[in-house]
């Protein structure tokens, strides 16, 4: 099962995703070209959240317009990384494991718990956000520099049970004493989606947002699509495929990011029924119209294993997905938007 | 020699004593406005856009920090996604260390991932050495060196005159800037503690407080440690927590029935908590274990630090489902009020010891040595205590039980004592300060002894000039012991900005200076320093020597020119207060009518309009005496309306003087005393000419004539009196 970059070290910019688009500077010498086309003003936020670089890019005639929308689109990052943040000692998630139950929780957490277990629902719990404990127990093994012993997989793994967690908007639950929640796994595809949201509200067609996840609205410039590349899962600064999305968030999982074997065999995603990481895929890539629902499948399929996933994927309407194995292959569904 | 006017004079002298009359109270105000708001909001100056300007392309300012006031730095990387390079902060958001002028000095400080330095450079500070003062250069060159050295190291300033031969510890030495010491040492201070600040926070380097200076471990003597030691020295301390304690600390509003456990056995201890610092070998054996010991250190480097914690109770190490091994989610270890991050050590067998029951739960904590544990430091086990309202709709909460701990001292090294603060400037200035303190003893039995002293006049004399020498050349010149109205100034800043005074100890000749000084206006006014403790009037009274062997004319300022003119000095402070309460820098800039930090400071390597100044003044002295102490020193000014405070008329007079007597009047070379014979302690300089004087039986009027059985007769007539005056110039003539 799968958690996702629950502690990737903070000040780690994330390579999982690599954008090449050359984005904006690209925008800026091809606007002019275009007589008819408007002046587009270009401007960016980028800052340190979910433990990686997160930056906000996008166009628009107006500036003012344009500002006003990124910094909206910025608040909105922020009121995500304050409710759901794991790094933060005082984010209502970490208040939440800590005292196992929350009053009055904020309105972002209680949705993002609510689409985290519609996605463990959807995978029939091969995603599933309790599995913290778990993955507490390999992350302080492998700082002390050893493995973790059956005994502590073991007493970790019955803190584990997605329908142990009762959510309202009044108060969240965790049903266990010892039980800890992640949304490592869709925090940054439910922020995603939400800033672009937040950009369309107030205008702005053109925009690529890095998260973490890659969402992307309209276009680079008038002829060229905004492209994100999907990094090689074993040769670092290699891409083993382009992607044009037109819109949606496209999310990335990996059995790279954070390595806790050199063979790649154990890392920060986990299985919560075999309370190991998946042994066949290496890495994932979805696209999907819903950002935690990017975000959650592309961790639940590195769990689920590469033909179980294109099934899941084929079935649901607007989602594509692309699998690259541990030994290399790749595998795609039709909608994948490759270049 | 000033010849006065007595008439026309009414006026000035009233002009000069209302302004006094009403700065006095001004100042108090003042300094009372200042008391009172301590630590206004010091915040940091600037935003995005204007950092930015700090760092143009490739180079952009991200979105600060949602809790610290910290930007992360990005570099464009086209096409690849931008690169994270480090976080940039303002120090006076972090670290609002007074400096010099009492005001922080406020720093742009970037530092990379590592925690090592990418930069650093200065926003702003009131350093008045900096300012037209020593070159803004040498501070420029001195915060470069901070690029490239890293958190890890304990970086420090290397004194100027330091005798080498640094110990090889994780020290890492930076040169200072000389004339400057405290003010650089200020600012490494500032540097240090705004960037750890920020380390701890984003960088999670897990950084110590004082890195390199902590104790080391004794090494393993092979002792053995029985069960009754463990208990007696509290080698494995033993903590009672009671459900009446935990009652307090959660109050009415979670009462004791919201604790299933407490209800069945109110008077039962809670918990019993159990903790032991295994790191120490002798005990770590006695409570594990020979073989079980050596096979648990395997686990361990030698710098990480092993806690065997146990429990007996309703508050157990873990939840229902634990394990031994397991990471406690009940208990968590503090210091410092930083919490201390664990790990588990995987432990085979339990503990020997027959100290712990055989019913505990227990685990083994390790603790990495980069988390910044430091052993021979007190540190908290806490408790986390769960209670819950039991209603149809339970409501929990948390509280934290913290339990103190601190392994005994005799397992440990001391750390080379590195002296840091005030303590390491004391070590390296004790002979400036021992010739301070020397001087003010010397200067106390002067003014004390002046009877005996005075009864020969040229053996006086001699010793006045060899005291002034040495507050010219060891106080001032070596000892950098020139008081400064800008001493005033960081009383007000710092009292204005941060409340902190520690500065002061930076410094510590002016600091003993000021207080002798202090002390000596309550006893006998400002001319105790004027006259013999502040080096540039030496260097003035020197240049007023040199004038008369030169034979140069002494000019004489009419008495209503005079009075009128010591009011500037008046003016001038009222200036500099005042304005110091607007702007420090402009404050700064009025006070630069001191000469002191060109002549003495600065020993007149400076711009040459300063230069120019420093030595007219000197020239001035030449042929009006002192003529700068008279009319234009604003610390003179500001001393003699804090010595109204003045308890003793103790300079000598007699019924004649003045009535008729006019002799020491005329030689007192600061027209301190008053035709009416009166001395005007707050123009007074302390000189003892008058004293001297008075016990000469061969030169003082009065004494003369009684010695010739004669009495000098009152009143002369105001025109007499002039004439009379010009001829009290020499006694044998009034004989």
């Amino acid at each position: 099962m799968t958690q996702r970059e629950a502690q990737h070290e903070a000040w780690l910019p994330s390579r999982r995703q690599v954008l090449i688009a050359g984005g904006l500077v690209g925008a800026v010498a091809n606007v002019g070209a275009y007589l008819n086309a408007p002046k587009l003003k270009i401007a960016q936020r980028s800052g340190i959240a979910f433990g990686t670089t997160v930056s906000l890019k996008a166009s628009h005639a107006d500036a003012i317009q344009l500002n006003n929308a990124l910094d909206a689109a910025w608040r909105e990052i922020v009121r995500v990384e304050q409710a759901a943040s794991l790094f933060r000692p005082e984010s209502a998630l970490s208040t939440l494991n800590r005292m196992g139950a929350l009053v009055d929780p904020p309105e972002t957490l209680v949705q993002l718990i609510a689409e985290a277990l519609d996605v463990a629902r959807l995978t029939c719990g091969a995603f599933d956000p309790t599995v913290q404990p778990l993955w507490r127990v390999y992350a302080n093994a492998h700082a002390a520099g050893r493995t973790a012993t059956d005994a502590e997989i073991a007493s970790a793994s019955a803190l584990i049970g997605w329908q142990d967690i009762d959510v309202s908007s009044k108060r969240i639950q965790l049903a266990r004493p010892g039980m800890a929640l992640t949304l490592n796994g869709v925090a940054q595809g439910f922020a995603t989606e939400r800033c672009l949201a937040i950009l369309k509200e107030n205008g702005i067609e053109n925009a690529f947002l890095n998260t973490g996840e890659i969402g992307v609205a309209g276009k680079r410039d008038d002829r060229s699509l905004w492209t994100a590349a999907i990094a090689d899962p074993r040769h670092p600064g290699d891409y083993v495929a382009f992607a044009q999305p037109l819109s949606g968030i496209l999310a990335t999982s990996g059995d790279y990011a954070t390595v806790w074997s050199s063979d790649f065999s154990h890392h920060h995603i986990l299985d919560p029924k075999t309370h190991r990481s998946p042994p066949l895929t290496a890495s994932v890539s979805v696209l999907a119209q819903s950002g935690s629902m990017a975000d959650g499948l592309a961790t639940a399929m590195m769990v689920m294993g590469p033909e179980k996933s294109l099934a899941l994927a084929r079935r649901l309407p607007g989602v594509a997905a692309l699998i690259v194995t541990k030994a290399g292959e790749q595998f795609m569904t039709h909608g994948f938007p490759v270049t | 020699m000033r010849n006065w006017h007595l008439g026309g004079t009414r006026a000035a002298t009233m002009a000069c004593d209302v302004l006094r009359a009403t700065m006095l109270p001004l100042l108090v105000v003042a300094s009372i406005i200042g008391g009172c708001s301590f630590n206004p909001l010091i915040a940091g100056e600037l935003d995005k856009a204007a950092l930015s300007k700090h760092f143009p392309e490739p180079y952009y300012v991200g979105e600060r920090d949602a809790a610290l006031p910290v930007w992360p730095l990005f570099r464009h990387n086209i096409p690849q996604s931008d690169d994270f390079i480090g976080y940039i902060f303002e120090s006076i958001d972090l670290a609002p260390i007074a400096g010099y002028a009492g005001k922080p000095v406020n720093m742009l400080i970037a530092i990379n991932p590592e925690g090592t330095f990418i930069g650093a450079s200065v926003i702003s500070h009131f350093e008045p050495i900096f300012n037209h003062g020593v070159s803004e250069d040498s501070l420029l060159r001195f915060v470069e060196q901070y690029r490239g050295l890293g958190l890890k190291q304990n970086i420090k300033v290397s004194a100027s005159n330091s005798s080498g031969g640094q110990q090889a510890t994780n020290s890492k030495f930076i040169d200072g800037v000389s004339k400057a010491t405290v003010s650089v040492r200020i600012i490494n201070e500032t540097v240090l503690t705004a960037s750890l600040k920020v380390a701890r926070a984003k960088l999670k380097l897990g950084l110590g407080q004082d890195m390199g200076s902590a104790p080391t471990l004794k090494r393993d003597n092979g002792e053995t440690v029985t069960d009754e030691i463990l208990t007696s020295k509290n080698h494995l301390s033993k903590a009672v927590v009671n459900t009446a304690d935990i009652d307090k600390l959660f109050g009415p509003s979670f009462p004791i029935d919201a604790d299933v456990g407490a209800q069945f056995d109110p008077k039962a201890p809670a918990t019993e908590l159990w903790a032991s610092y295994l790191s120490v070998p002798e005990i770590g054996r006695a409570v594990m274990g020979k073989a079980n010991y050596d096979a648990l250190m395997k686990e361990f480097r030698p710098t990480d630090h092993a806690i065997l914690v146990a429990t007996r109770g309703r508050y157990s190490l873990q939840s229902p489902a634990h394990r031994v091994g397991g990471v406690p989610d009940l208990l968590s270890i503090t210091q410092s009020g930083l919490a201390i991050n664990v790990n588990m050590a995987f432990v085979r067998y339990p503990p020997v010891t027959q100290v712990l029951p055989k019913d505990v739960t227990w685990t083994v904590l390790k603790v990495l040595s980069e988390s910044g544990f430091d052993p021979s430091r007190p540190w908290q086990l806490v408790l986390t205590v769960n209670r819950q309202k039991s209603s149809s709709f339970p409501i929990r909460t948390s509280k934290d039980f913290p339990i103190d701990y601190r392994v005994p001292a005799e397992f440990f090294i001391p750390a080379p004592v590195e002296l840091t603060g005030w303590q390491a400037v004391l070590s390296e200035q004790w002979p400036k300060i021992s010739l301070t303190l020397s001087q003010l003893f010397f200067l106390t039995v002067l003014i004390t002894n002046t009877r005996r002293l005075s009864a020969n006049p040229k053996s006086f004399e001699a010793i006045r000039l060899a005291f002034l020498a040495v507050t010219l050349f060891g106080i001032g010149w070596w000892a950098q012991g020139q008081l400064s109205i800008n001493n005033i100034l960081g009383v007000i800043n710092a009292a204005k900005s941060t409340g902190d005074f520690g500065f002061l100890l930076l410094d510590p000749v002016s600091t003993l200076l000021w207080v002798f000084v202090l002390i000596s206006l309550v006893i006998w006014g400002r001319g105790t320093f004027c006259g013999w403790l502040c080096p540039f009037g030496a260097l003035q009274e020197f240049a007023a020597i040199a004038g008369r062997r030169l034979k140069l004319p002494q000019l004489q300022v009419p008495y209503a020119v005079d009075r009128a003119l010591r009011l500037t000095k008046y003016i001038i402070l009222a200036a500099i207060i005042g304005m110091a309460f607007v702007s420090t820098p402009a404050a700064e800039k009025i006070a630069e009518v001191e000469p002191f930090k060109t002549a003495i400071t600065l020993d007149f390597d400076r711009a040459w309009p300063y230069v120019l100044y420093g030595v007219a003044i000197l020239v001035l002295s030449a042929f009006v005496f002192k003529g700068f102490c008279l009319y234009l020193c604003p610390l003179g000014a500001a001393l003699a309306l804090l010595g109204r405070v003045r308890v003793f008329n103790w300079i000598p007079r007699r019924k004649e003087c003045g009535t008729p007597c006019q002799l020491c009047k005329a030689r007192c070379s600061y027209g301190a005393i008053e035709p009416k014979g009166t001395i005007k302690y707050d123009e007074c300089f302390q000189c003892m000419d008058c004293v001297v004087i008075y016990h000469d039986p061969k030169t003082c009027v009065a004494e003369v004539l009684a010695r010739k059985g004669r009495t000098l007769k009152m009143p002369v007539p105001a025109g007499a009196q002039r004439k009379e005056l010009r001829q009290a110039k020499t006694p044998e003539m009034v004989t």
